[in-house]
């Protein structure tokens, strides 16, 4: 089948997870055209553990998907999920048709930096400031890869990007700020290199009701790393650094670059410049969620009936 | 089809579990090797199919590994994984969250 | 405003509606569920009433924060298994040409009213100006087939509103109606059906007996093209991913982009005569014939009646479907005719290009255009008495 991937010879005993995955299902083999190294497939296969686990309802749980290089994960995550690949940015809004029109759904989507922050911003304020519930993941890798490593609205001061080659001089943006100020109930920060922090914040996002954003840093190590060095968030502290062309020594990176939200509060910005803050950032569990609100409204408008 | 046997990277028989590792699948990307805690993994002098070394353990340390599984979930190609030899509770199935 | 009334169906007879009010009381018999729009004038009227009336059935009115939002909102609505529409005039529809595209390889079926506007940029946005219907015809980038309907008064914006729903339900690609600012702002009498007659043409979603294909495909053994009724997402007829590229009826991604292009344009034009739909007038010892659609035809009436008294052979050939362009039939009536008049509420004449084509010029198309005023009989009539010298 053209277009699915590169195939391995079949060995036993195999991952249990990828004969779960839909690849595997429909081939009976691993096949996915990522990168060697990519955050991505971490992720597909922390996710496939997660739905199979807690055995998850494949029809009260839509996935969405934006356009970017996660959408290669249509082929890893489990094969029971019903999936849509929406317009490059608009998965919120498919997201918010899904669930009014089917009140019982709890979608989730799955965005980019780029997507989410740069052409999809609009559409993810609104969702926020709604409390709808679902569940957005912002994947961010700090660049465009998709198309080829262009320079992201989340790419880090003077960083190396292929629409940047002099520098990156952009102010940078930051997601969980604008989830908190537009109104979202739950918003978490982690990394890749915590993948047992994520399935905790996952499962506490299935519970919780409301509009559940969750970050995740994940490296890019084919256009940020290769070109980037390692001192990149510490150039402070004046160190000699090398290329980052492998993922161990990203995913490195990543960790001495983050700080916990409560180190934090101690620091002073000239320190948190070019960090990436993870936690819990808000848990606020009992605020009015809008599907909820809607159903009152339709009780007012039939009489009180 | 003819399967072939994908190659046990070390074997644990009194708490029996063994870590496998799917040599022609690995990218080489030494994820693994950095997030191991007991840093037993290393990179090895073979490529393989996907023209990348791949891991191999330390002379001498298979015994400190803990079945942590935090290569497991760190391997972007899902090609290193803990399986259980036996069906009691043993110390792999106790790693899950 | 406020109606009152608690239901589905509004009590049988006449009504004094407003255009907007009509189409979207036909929308809710057909049984829509989720409106998803942005306020543009001139079709506000629209989401104004469907807000009263669609909570109290059951259903979702919501307005959503631009124009790209909500036709994305109806595309998932649609997704889930209720029926969708959106409503906007010339600015929206120019937004919204992405999600169209994506929703037309989806096979993914919703209803789409273009209450059109003077054009192009802002316009005047009180006046009609029949200008987005090449936009109807070629909305997003991809090739694919669209259906189009063009009603002239309000009791047929009321039932063509219905055979909208059902033409979306049968063959899963985008439905526009067309209205215009003057149309949409008209009063005028309403005489509704009763609710036995209404549910017997409305086509529900329901879910096939056969669970294996989802997608259109052609049938080798007969030729024909099968639509199969569409998914519904949250039920176990759903295809494994809906991924918006030349796929097979399985949903996976097919080697062979040219067999999906031809199915996406051939569904559409196999079934020419049941999409056609045409009115005729006078037509039998025509020997001018005037085609029209929209608001002309209704100076049109007027004008050839007074022609007919005065002895000139003419007739009407009305057009309610625009899109796709009845070829054959329009080919048929002008065979024997010594010309055809083509007025129009747009200056290029777009229709009147498409009688061009299919007559290969040989009979002699004369425009009447007119922008942002509608037509007077006494216009018609005086070109008609030059033509007929």
């Amino acid at each position: 089948m053209s277009g699915i991937g590169p195939m391995y010879p079949n060995e036993k005993p195999e991952n249990p997870y990828v004969l779960v995955s839909y690849a595997g299902h429909l081939l009976g083999n691993y096949s996915s055209r990522l990168c060697a190294g990519c955050g991505y497939g971490i992720i597909g296969h922390i996710f496939t553990r997660l739905f199979e686990d807690e055995k998850l309802d494949p029809k009260l749980y839509p996935l969405v998907l934006g356009i970017g290089c996660y959408s290669q994960m249509l082929l890893t995550v489990h094969y029971k999920t019903q999936k849509v690949l929406s317009l490059h940015g608009r998965a919120p809004a498919l997201a918010t048709g899904m669930k009014m029109a089917n009140p019982q759904m709890k979608p989730i989507i799955f965005t980019g930096d780029g997507d989410c922050l740069g052409i999809g911003g609009n559409h993810f304020i609104h969702t926020c400031r709604r409390n709808l519930d679902c569940i957005i993941l912002i994947f961010n890798n700090s660049i465009y890869a998709m198309t080829g490593g262009q320079g992201a609205p989340t790419t880090l001061y003077g960083a190396n990007s292929t629409t940047t080659p002099y520098k990156m001089f952009e102010n940078r943006s930051d997601g969980i700020k604008l989830a908190l100020a537009a109104g979202a109930t739950y918003v978490a920060r982690t990394t890749v290199a915590h993948p047992r922090t994520f399935m905790k914040y996952f499962r506490k996002a299935l519970k919780h009701k409301g509009t559940s954003v969750i970050e995740l840093i994940t490296p890019c190590v084919t256009y940020f790393g290769r070109k980037n060095l390692d001192n990149l968030g510490a150039e402070h502290l004046g160190l000699k650094g090398e290329k980052m062309d492998t993922a161990g020594k990203m995913i490195d990176w990543i960790k001495r670059n983050s700080v916990r939200v409560n180190q934090a509060k101690f620091m002073n910005e000239e320190e948190l410049f070019n960090k990436y803050v993870i936690g819990e950032f808000r848990h606020a569990p009992d605020q009015p969620e809008y599907s909820e609100e809607y159903a009152k409204i339709q009780k007012i408008a039939r009489g009180g009936r | 089809m003819s399967w072939s046997k994908i190659p046990k990277l070390l074997e644990n028989k009194e708490k029996s579990f063994s870590l496998f590792l799917n040599k022609n699948r690995c990218g080489g990307c030494q994820a693994c090797v950095y997030v191991c805690p007991t840093g037993i993994l290393e990179m090895g002098n073979e490529l393989n199919m996907r023209i990348a070394y791949t891991p191999q353990v330390k002379e001498g340390k298979a015994k400190y590994c803990t079945a942590c599984k935090r290569c497991e979930y760190g391997c972007p190609d899902w090609c290193i994984y803990i399986l259980d030899e036996s069906d009691n509770e043993n110390v792999a199935k106790k790693a899950t969250v | 405003m406020d109606i009152g009334y608690n239901k589905r169906f509004l009590p049988e007879g006449k009504h004094l509606m407003m255009g907007n009010v009509a189409m979207s009381e036909g929308a809710i018999a057909a049984g829509l569920k989720f409106f998803g729009g942005y306020p543009i004038t001139p079709s506000t009227e629209v989401i104004e009433h469907l807000a009263v009336r669609l909570p109290q059935i059951g259903g979702v009115c919501m307005q959503m924060e631009d124009e790209l939002a909500s036709i994305n909102a109806v595309i998932g609505a649609s997704l889930v298994g209720s029926k969708a529409m959106t409503a906007t005039s010339g600015p929206g529809i120019s937004l919204m040409t992405e999600t169209i595209s994506m929703a037309a390889n989806l096979e993914v079926p919703f209803v789409f009213c273009d209450v059109q506007r003077n054009g192009p940029g802002t316009g005047f946005v009180t006046e009609p100006h029949h200008n987005d219907i090449g936009l109807m015809r070629f909305a997003g980038n991809g090739e694919f087939q669209v259906i189009t309907l063009a009603p002239m008064s309000c009791q047929e914006l009321y039932d063509l509103t219905i055979t909208a729903f059902n033409f979306a339900e049968t063959y899963r690609c985008p439905v526009f109606i067309m209205s215009d600012a003057y149309l949409g702002h008209l009063h005028e009498v309403v005489t509704l059906p009763s609710k036995e007659e209404v549910l017997k043409r409305v086509i529900d979603r329901e879910l096939p007996d056969d669970y294996t294909k989802k997608f259109s495909y052609k049938d080798d053994s007969t030729g024909n093209y099968v639509i199969p009724k569409p998914p519904v997402m949250g039920t176990d007829y759903c295809p494994g991913m809906f991924l918006s590229q030349p796929h097979g009826s399985e949903g996976l991604p097919t080697p062979k982009p040219q067999v999906f292009t031809e199915m996406m344009i051939k569904k559409i034009t196999s079934n020419i005569d049941k999409i056609c739909l045409t009115d005729s007038y006078k037509l039998e010892d025509a020997e001018l014939i005037i085609i029209a659609y929209g608001l002309p035809v209704r100076a049109s009436y007027r004008a050839v009646d007074l022609a007919r008294k005065e002895g000139i052979k003419v007739g009407i050939f009305r057009l309610i479907t625009i899109w796709p362009f009845p070829d054959e039939k329009v080919k048929e009536t002008v065979k024997d005719a010594k010309a055809v008049i083509v007025p129009e509420l747009n200056y290029t004449g777009v229709i009147a290009e498409q009688v061009e084509r299919v007559t290969n010029l040989s009979t002699p198309v004369i425009r009447i255009p007119n922008v942002c005023e509608i037509h007077h009989p006494h216009d018609i009539l005086k070109v008609i008495k030059e033509v007929a010298k």
